[in-house]
């Protein structure tokens, strides 16, 4: 007896099918229409304000301010330009970071957060409020700079266990669990020592808040963006084959300890460059990457840019909300990311995107 | 050829490999066995460079450098596999230096040729993670060989998979081997079928091969009892095939009914950490 396969038969459990169609052009639709959608988000949010300004008047200043009413124009330029473009800059950061947290992990829980790097950046900021440390020359930068240096301390901490004990997606959360709580630990005792005008200022830092924009974070924040989302394109195929786990990422070719380093780096210092100016918030970084993946699936080049869209439009979406809930006043948005972006996350799960895309 | 010299491999205290030697020629498909835990896996990782060995491994007289190597594919055991890749990203990574921003129509075009070799094109978009675990497996079969690699090392490629699947996974890596002068090293279980599609067999067991040779030389008897622990019939049919059926497991009653110590090598803790 012989035993012979002919032809190309039918996977197994697979009836003959009509193949369908490619989803790659109606997800990138998808992420186009995702961006005329932050586009819209974003003109709403400069139009919105506690100046109780006329929309006609805000759009004149937008599209010609030459011909503008000077107050508005200057409330335009100084104040609400700055504070979205600082909320779309600060939310694609965080986007990107967690969808790389999330990959380079291995982990749908993991976010910028995680590994500590938000609370060791809110420590720095406790510190130097706390002490009413004040740099020579920029007087101003000197909340931002502890910030971002403990940021960087914590990632240091991470890396280095990692680098010590195995570059694992395990250490590393294990690590940053622990660097987590251990800076959580010194901000509550920073806070604690505080006096009570002190502790108001640094609690205020904590809650995040883009009253702090400025044209110089503007450019800074949106620089480190621009660098770290271009350190990441050439790994972006590399990165798609780790979400099929480290064995066969590695049997493909992938040098995974060195690619979880590298982008680890990248995912501090676009944390660090996020919440240095604005301070710790929460969410974004968690939820715009699964939101992303519902719409465009696991593929990173299209990945990469839909979660930095999503983080964008979570932050300016809570921007515009921040605005609405107490009219003539801004609540910090740090408070308003969450109300704003459950929402999004539970439109997608009960709509039933099971398999995503 | 692929050489194999002496090559070692320990997890913490356990030696999970030891010195194992061979020469593989191009053309041929060569089954791993042996019972769980006498290091096949490990032997297959140590081949791809994604464990740390001493001895050596050449290719074409070259000796192959420590990490991932080009020229050699490894496929997995595991086929967990993300929910939201699509089969065709799945294959196209099997040439994951040939991706970019935009990736080459032809390379796409020869991903979807491969993945219809498999009967698999019309799931070509489907996400991975819908698919059964045989149809994951045939998918990363399809990845493996559209590396085009010099040397093929399958860990148990037909584990889920149903008969007629069977017989066309190792056909087609059969196929795959002859057409590219390549080198395949399959880690299986079913001995029978091992028999019916390999050139030669390497049974392993505690980390050394204890037996080297073609099918019908080394299926015997003997060495199903030394090394699995097991009576068995092994019998040609007149296809030539060889037919292993085992009838019952050695030690406790069964090796006392048997009247024969099995051979088998003493649990050890590494079995744990290195399947295979």
């Amino acid at each position: 007896m012989t035993m012979t396969t002919t032809g190309a038969p039918d996977a197994p459990g697979e009836a003959a099918k009509p193949a369908p169609a490619d989803p790659a052009r109606a997800r990138a639709l998808r992420l186009i229409l995702l961006a005329l959608l932050l586009g819209v988000v974003t003109v709403t949010d400069i139009l919105v304000g506690p100046a109780f300004l006329n929309v006609l008047d805000v759009l004149q200043a937008l599209v010609a301010p030459g011909t503008a009413d000077p107050m508005v124009a200057a409330v335009v330029n100084a104040i609400r330009l700055p504070m979205t473009l600082m909320a779309a800059i600060v939310g694609a950061s965080l986007g990107i970071a967690g969808v790389e947290m999330q990959t380079i992990l291995g982990n749908p829980l993991a976010s910028p957060y995680t590994l500590g790097f938000s609370a060791a950046a809110g420590f720095g900021a406790a510190v130097a409020i706390l002490f009413g440390l004040s740099l020579p020359l920029v007087p101003g930068l000197t909340v931002p700079l502890a910030a971002f240096a403990a940021a960087g301390l914590a990632s240091a901490i991470v890396y280095v266990l990692a680098h010590w004990r195995g570059v694992t997606a395990e250490v590393m959360v294990l690590a940053g669990i622990a660097t987590l709580f251990l800076f959580q630990s010194a901000q509550s005792l920073v806070q604690y020592m505080a006096a009570p005008e002190v502790l108001q200022e640094i609690v205020f830092w904590l809650f995040g808040s883009l009253i702090k924009a400025s044209w110089f974070s503007v450019a800074v924040s949106g620089a480190i963006l621009a660098l770290g989302t271009l350190a990441l394109v050439p790994d972006l195929w590399r990165l798609t084959a780790l979400r099929m786990g480290d064995a066969r990422a590695a049997s493909l070719g992938v040098n995974v300890p060195a690619l979880r380093r590298r982008v680890f780096v990248i995912v501090a210092v676009l944390t660090a460059g996020a919440v240095c100016f604005v301070g710790t918030i929460g969410f974004v970084g968690l939820v715009a990457p699964h939101l992303a993946r519902m719409l465009v699936g696991e593929d990173q080049r299209l990945l990469l840019p839909a979660s930095a869209i999503c983080g964008a439009l979570v932050m300016v979406g809570a921007s515009v909300a921040s605005k609405l809930i107490s009219p003539g006043a801004v609540v910090p948005v740090g408070i308003v990311t969450a109300l704003v972006g459950v929402p999004f996350l539970f439109a997608l799960i009960l709509t039933g995107r099971r398999r995503y895309w | 050829m692929l050489e194999l010299d002496a090559l070692s491999v320990r997890l913490g205290r356990a030696q999970v490999l030891d010195g194992v030697s061979a020469r593989l020629a191009p053309g041929q498909t060569v089954a791993l066995i042996g019972p769980n835990g006498a290091g096949k896996s490990t032997l297959l990782k140590a081949l791809a460079g994604l464990l740390r060995a001493s001895g050596k491994v050449r290719l074409e007289g070259r000796a192959l450098p420590p990490g991932p190597r080009r020229a050699v594919a490894y496929m997995p055991q595991d086929t967990g596999a993300a929910a939201a890749l699509s089969v065709l990203e799945v294959v196209l990574m099997g040439r994951l230096e040939r991706l970019g921003l935009r990736v080459d129509p032809a390379l796409r075009g020869e991903a979807l040729e491969m993945l219809a070799r498999f009967g698999l094109g019309a799931l070509a978009h489907r996400p991975i993670g819908a698919l059964s675990g045989g149809q994951r497996q045939l998918v990363f079969l399809a990845q493996t060989l559209f590396r085009a690699p010099k040397v093929m090392l399958l860990d148990e490629p037909t584990a889920a998979l149903d008969l007629r699947h069977q017989l066309m996974v190792l056909e087609r890596v059969r196929a795959e081997v002859a057409a590219r002068a390549a080198i395949a090293v399959v880690a299986v279980h079913d001995l029978t079928l091992a028999a019916r599609f390999v050139d030669r067999i390497l049974c392993l067991s505690g980390g050394r091969i204890r037996a080297d040779g073609a099918p019908a030389e080394v299926l015997d008897a003997a060495l199903l009892r030394a090394v699995y622990g097991v009576v068995a019939d092994i019998a040609p049919l007149p296809s030539g095939t060889l037919v292993v059926a085992p009838l019952r497991a050695l030690g406790g009653t069964g090796a006392n009914a048997a009247g024969a110590k099995p051979r088998i090598l003493p649990p050890r803790s590494w079995q744990c950490c290195a399947s295979g």
